[in-house]
């Protein structure tokens, strides 16, 4: 070897070393915990790990913060987080495993106050009025003690719970009515059920097709895609979509999926198109029309499709890493041709896209 | 090979002819006495530690316990007490056999052992071996395996040894062990259990242990009686139940509770008939758990399985120094729980062992074959030898195909079960060096192993957890077993070490496997002084990898326990012996978020008479 050579390339090792020190020996300014736009992927962890935690990426600017709750406030989210409900201008994180709720400003990420009692199993949450809905479900293999906590959105106290049928999972809500979707927890289930939030009281039961996972309103429809049971049930079923009235909370109209092997997920509402996904592929649907039979494109990407959101015409995807131990990835796709546009390290196992 | 067979049954037809009745005693005195002889007589190639029997009663009745500090494997533990599994040279929980009396006994369901629900005080030796082992101990000998033996006497003696003893988190343990026998018949009594309500300390925290509390009671018996001069019948029971409460982690309350109840039973009829000896075995063995996600409910969840296994083993001497073993056997196991439909399996095996000493030279070859309509059996075999260059120097080589075979839930669980899966199969080899030097003896071990099809559960496309025969793993790495006994002013005192360096490398990521420290280490010493002994024990534990992509790890740590003994007389001996675990009071997890005990204190009354 030429040591001339040698030497200079040590010199550009050592330069270039230096320079990556400049930027890094110098105090920084105070960070600044201002999240005023971007993306939060909340990252569930391991189960029993105690390492959930949530990821801000900013697009604009390709930066991305890891464990912002940990960080920012000092103390561990806990362990497997849900879901996040956004809210105003809060942040209301359902940390499952730990039975708690943390509740944070959306904006700044500061810890607003915590529930961890009259929870167990919980879900996912939703605001109507001035009070906070937490879908629980108990035990998970016990179908009888599932119920709805909830809590008052300014105190965070607790007002009491509601005993509602076995597996309640996504929640959504018009003016004070909450339909309350139940999957089924640890076996299967096929009901909406409708909360009057005025009197907190289940007044209806919808019975939909099975493992409702997914709702979105359109005018006075509230439209519900179910995934069917899987495979290792003891009859396969296909996929629906049901149309209920929210004046009637009758099903008008349903649609189920030719094969029974077809188990549909994701449903979204972008304008007056709807778009679901079966298996790592998207299909696009025009509401009232018949179901689509081929895909638009899908993501190949993507391990497993563990989070879902279309938002401002892109398509964003949550994936674990594919043994579930690693960091996941959030992959950002076009909408209008499924183009992979963007992709970023998460945390482990990100299970949900959230938008500032 | 079938060709191969039948010229072997010739053999053995011709052989008969010629056999004359010869009463070798001394030879059969292993075949009598142990009932896994194949540990001592075909484990060519490979380093076989036997664990004192004085390091058994002088350690806490958890397998866990006693491994940790006397073996290089490395232990994950949910907590004290509580599930724990082994990875020995790297390899996966269910690449390592446990072997009661030379019977596999990991669980049907998860494919491994718990290591903290075997009660060690029930056992009069356990012996660890590591290496390949398929062809003669099944599924999951890969890793290596390790024995919990009982042996018999014919000495006409009687013995008796009662233990007890207290310690922290108001833990309690006792235990008998009875060993009777005349000239024609042989009994063996042993009776342990331990207690705990496990509520210890998370240090760093003001958080204690919840829900840990556990008990667990073994109950062994062991009965052997000669029938003539050549026929000797025996029998071996052992029954063991433990209640656990799951506990909690750092962040998560738990409430769950979880029942073991096992038994197993082994009875062999032996006959020596001049140059032959035949070995007639009949086990049954019953695996039972039940999970309670709150143990204030009814609810739970549950499994058992039953295990019948039949086995002939026909050995023949050809001379002093060659022989040949032909094995048939029969493998029933019928399963059934919460998510297991099914679950069924019926294995026949046919194997073949061979063994000829030549001078220094000693090497074996075995082959076996199993037929199954479970899975795609390969040909396992294993070919071993040693060689003694002089008085202070053995070279070991050995060579094997061995497996792990789908579990029942990797088969029939109903959320995911895949039946079409094959085993995991490993091609391995290692080279062993043995160095004895008076009182010093190291042994030290290089190997290689290529596993094939692991059976790894992964999400498919839909979500759906499903196991799949994916990665393949290369392990290589360095054993070392080391031991000096020697004496410091007429008293003995016994140093022993252990060291592993283990590379477990995913072939796809080209990372290391997660939970598979690169370091392991073990030293103690122990000095015998008048009527006092004491006994020095620490590990060291280097860091592992919690995920694949070795972005996120465990600290390594370092423990140490110190033991002082005191008897007070000899006949009846009496002791007295005090313990401290974690002296430096050291706060260390081997699972995340799952913290270990800190300091804690025991002791031990023993009465031998």
């Amino acid at each position: 070897m030429n040591y001339k050579h040698f030497l200079f390339l040590l010199s550009i090792l050592l330069f270039l070393n230096s320079c990556e020190d400049d930027t890094d020996c110098c105090p920084m300014p105070e960070p600044t915990a201002d999240f005023a736009s971007g993306t939060f992927v909340l990252n569930e962890g391991n189960f029993g790990s105690g390492n959930t935690s949530v990821s801000y990426i900013n697009e604009n600017t390709g930066e991305v913060q890891n464990q912002v709750f940990n960080n920012i406030n000092g103390f561990e989210l806990g362990d497997t987080a849900q879901s996040i409900e956004m809210h105003e201008d809060l942040a209301i994180i359902v940390v499952n495993v730990s039975n708690k709720i943390e509740i944070v400003n959306r904006y700044t990420f500061e810890t607003l106050g915590t529930i961890n009692a009259n929870l167990q199993n919980p879900r996912f949450a939703e605001v109507v009025g001035g009070n906070i809905y937490v879908s629980n479900w108990g035990d998970g293999s016990n179908p009888d003690d599932d119920f709805v906590a909830v809590f008052n959105l300014t105190d965070f106290s607790f007002i009491k719970s509601i005993s509602v049928a076995e597996g309640p999972e996504k929640m959504t809500s018009v003016e004070n009515s909450l339909y309350v979707a139940h999957k089924g927890g640890f076996s299967f289930n096929n009901i909406i059920s409708v909360i009057d939030a005025r009197a907190d009281v289940v007044t209806a039961e919808i019975e939909v097709g099975d493992l409702p996972n997914s709702m979105v309103i359109s005018g006075s429809d509230l439209w519900v895609l179910s995934s069917g049971k899987p495979s290792y049930a003891e009859v396969e079923t296909a996929g629906e979509l049901s149309k209920i009235n929210i004046n009637t909370n009758e099903v008008v109209e349903s649609f189920e999926f030719p094969e029974s092997n077809l188990h549909p997920e994701n449903l979204n509402l972008v304008g007056t198109d709807a778009y679901f996904t079966i298996g790592k592929s998207l299909y696009n649907y025009s509401p009232g029309g018949t179901l689509p039979s081929s895909a638009e494109f899908s993501f190949d990407e993507a391990a497993v499709l563990y989070g879902f959101e279309i938002h401002n015409e892109k398509i964003y995807i949550a994936s674990p890493n594919a043994d579930f131990t690693g960091d996941g990835n959030l992959y950002i796709y076009d909408l209008n041709d499924g183009s992979l546009l963007e992709q970023y390290k998460t945390g482990i196992n990100p299970n949900g896209i959230y938008f500032n | 090979m079938n060709r191969n067979l039948y010229l072997i049954f010739t053999l053995f037809i011709c052989g008969c002819i010629h056999v004359t009745a010869q009463n070798d005693s001394i030879n059969w005195l292993d075949e009598v006495r142990l009932s896994d002889i194949k540990l001592k007589n075909n484990s060519e190639g490979q380093f076989v530690k036997k664990l004192e029997d004085s390091l058994i009663e002088q350690s806490e009745p958890l397998l866990t316990s006693l491994l940790k500090f006397n073996s290089p494997f490395f232990f994950r533990e949910n907590g004290y007490g509580m599930v724990s599994s082994a990875s020995v040279r790297g390899t996966g929980a269910s690449q390592t056999a446990v072997i009661w009396n030379g019977i596999n006994i990991n669980s049907q369901f998860t494919g491994q052992t718990d290591f903290n629900t075997i009660n060690t005080k029930v056992f009069d030796n356990i012996s660890l071996r590591p290496g390949g082992g398929s062809v003669v101990y099944g599924s999951g000998a890969i890793g290596g395996t390790i024995h919990l033996n009982n042996k018999f006497n014919f000495d006409g003696g009687s013995e008796n040894d009662l233990s007890i003893g207290y310690g922290s988190f108001d833990t309690y343990q006792a235990s008998y062990n009875g060993d009777f026998s005349n000239e024609k018949t042989s009994l063996k009594i042993g009776v342990s259990g331990i207690s705990s309500e496990n509520d210890y300390k998370y240090l760093g925290t003001d958080e204690l242990n919840e829900n840990g509390d556990f008990y667990n009671a073994s109950l062994s018996a062991s009965i052997a009686h000669w029938l003539e001069d050549s026929n000797i019948l025996k029998f071996y029971s052992n029954y063991y139940q433990g209640d656990r409460g799951f506990s909690g982690t750092l962040n998560i309350p738990s409430n769950s509770k979880y029942e073991d109840r096992n038994s197993r039973n082994l009875l062999e009829w032996k006959s020596f008939l001049g140059n032959f000896t035949s070995s007639l075995k009949i086990a049954w063995i019953r695996e039972e758990f039940k999970y309670y996600e709150n143990r204030d409910s009814e609810e739970f969840s549950f499994g058992n399985a039953e295990t019948t296994i039949i086995k002939y083993d026909l050995a023949y001497d050809f001379s002093a120094d060659k022989k040949l073993n032909l094995i048939a056997d029969y493998n029933e196991v019928n399963g059934e729980g919460s998510g297991i439909a099914n679950a069924e399996r019926r294995i026949g095996g046919l194997s073949l062992l061979w063994s000829h000493e030549i001078n220094q030279l000693n090497y074996q070859l075995s082959v076996r074959q199993e037929i199954t309509n479970n899975y795609n059996s390969p040909l396992l075999f294993s070919a071993g030898a040693s060689y003694q260059f002089s008085d202070w120097y053995l070279i070991r080589l050995n060579s094997s195909r061995n497996f792990r075979i789908p579990t029942f839930n990797d088969l029939f669980w109903l959320q995911g079960g895949n039946t079409i899966l094959d085993p995991e199969t490993s091609i391995q080899a290692e080279l062993g060096n043995e160095f004895v030097f008076n009182d010093l003896s190291i042994n030290l071990t290089g190997y290689f192993i290529d596993i094939d099809n692991l059976i790894r559960w992964t999400p498919d496309e839909y979500g759906l957890w499903r196991p799949e025969n994916t990665a393949n793993v290369h392990n290589y790495g360095v054993e070392v077993f080391a031991n000096w006994k020697g004496e410091i002013g007429g008293n003995p005192l016994n140093f022993s070490s252990n060291y592993a360096f283990t590379r477990s490398i995913d072939q796809q990521t080209g990372s290391q496997l997660i939970y598979t420290p690169k370091h392991k280490v073990t030293f103690s010493a122990g000095y015998k002084i008048d009527n006092f002994n004491f006994l020095f024990q620490s590990l060291y534990n280097g860091s592992i990898y919690t995920s694949s992509d070795n972005n996120y790890e465990l600290d390594a740590y370092q423990l140490s326990n110190f033991s002082l003994g005191y008897s007070f007389s000899a006949k009846p001996k009496i002791g007295l012996e005090f313990n401290i675990n974690n002296i430096f009071n050291k706060e260390y997890q081997s699972l995340p978020s799952r913290i270990m005990p800190g300091r804690s204190y025991n002791s031990t009354l023993t009465f031998k008479f």
